[in-house]
């Protein structure tokens, strides 16, 4: 007489780990059902590991893209923020710059001004109060020349003693009396 | 902290519920984002685990909803493919023909889960790869705990079906 084999709940319930006296027993006397069970729960086991090896790899990857696509948000908001803040301070400088080469310019511009003013001064201070610091060689011939011109009037106007004593001169005789010395 | 311990769980559930490994990601993030903005809501009166689940499965329930059709249909296109972690399964004996075996096994079972109803699906991730309890499950789903155990066992049933191991 054949032994009746275990039900599919029985079967079920012993690969669940639900193990009852009359299934223990049953096992160990059938060997065919020993055999089914045993090749079940090999299978089951095999696609356990498997699954969650597939599983674990699959959460491993997506940690690491969730990583890496982090890192590389970090470093474009990092880059991104550097760019922002070494675009700032340039922007700065340069107009720190504009304005220093502007005041540099004033100043010159004041200082040239104030330079052409002081030779303006001194220009009119040399026309209208010292003539004789132009000394040029003109200038000299044409005081000559009015020196030689006011000679020549006195020349012309006041009589020469020879003429006022109609060409005869008195002799001047030199007293002792007169003698100046 | 909470991301660090649960997240790995919360993907598996929902990417081998909704087959759709992008549309999970998503689930979870919102999930993640749900609970810690209703973190005063939880009362203790159930795990952390159950907690999020509860809030996963509503969001699911959501997204499912609005996409309706398109929904399963995307989920087919971009299927969770165990084949590239099958290698790296990790087992006592590391010969290529145990890894090999293992890995077709786990194939196996997937194909099994797809061909499963949603809550089939979602059912029995949570009891026999979870290892919640019933109790914890009926909560989570918002189920009884009568069709909580009728999907337990027949998911079990279809899934010992297509591996061939139903006399």
């Amino acid at each position: 007489m054949t032994l009746p084999h275990l039900s599919d709940e029985q079967v079920a319930d012993y690969l669940s780990g639900i193990s009852r006296p009359a299934t223990a027993s049953h096992l160990a006397q059938c060997a065919e059902c020993r055999e089914e069970i045993d090749r079940v729960s090999v299978s089951i086991h095999s696609f356990n590991q498997a699954s969650m090896a597939w599983s674990e790899r699959a959460t491993r990857l997506g940690s690491e893209r969730a990583t890496r696509l982090g890192s590389e948000r970090a470093t474009s908001a990092r880059g991104q923020a550097q760019a922002a803040v070494a675009a700032k301070p340039r922007s700065a400088r340069a107009w720190y710059g504009i304005v220093g080469i502007a005041c540099a310019l004033i100043v010159a511009c004041a200082l040239l001004l104030a330079t052409f003013h002081r030779h303006a001064n001194v220009s009119e201070v040399v026309k209208g109060k010292a003539p004789y610091i132009s000394d040029g060689t003109a200038e000299i011939d044409s005081d000559n020349q009015l020196l030689g011109a006011i000679d020549r009037e006195q020349d012309s106007t006041s009589l020469s003693p020879e003429k006022m004593y109609g060409g005869q001169v008195p002799a001047i005789t030199l007293t002792p009396a007169a003698r100046i010395d | 902290m909470l991301v660090k311990t649960y997240r790995a769980k919360l993907l598996r559930l929902v990417a081998f519920s909704t087959g759709d490994p992008d549309l999970s990601e998503t689930i979870v993030q919102d999930c993640f984002l749900k609970a810690y903005k209703n973190r005063e809501g939880f009362r203790g009166d159930c795990s952390v685990s159950t907690w999020l689940y509860t809030i996963a499965l509503n969001i699911m329930r959501d997204y499912q909803r609005l996409q309706k059709f398109q929904f399963w249909k995307r989920a087919d296109r971009t299927a969770v493919d165990l084949t590239d972690v099958n290698s790296a399964l990790a087992s006592p004996d590391p010969s290529p023909e145990t890894r090999m075996l293992a890995g077709e096994q786990a194939n196996r079972v997937q194909l099994a889960l797809k061909a499963l109803p949603s809550k089939q699906r979602t059912v029995f991730i949570m009891r026999f790869l979870d290892e919640m309890d019933v109790k914890d499950i009926a909560r989570a789903t918002g189920m009884s705990l009568s069709t909580v155990k009728t999907h337990i066992h027949r998911s079990m049933k279809a899934v010992r079906f297509r591996l061939g191991a139903i006399r």
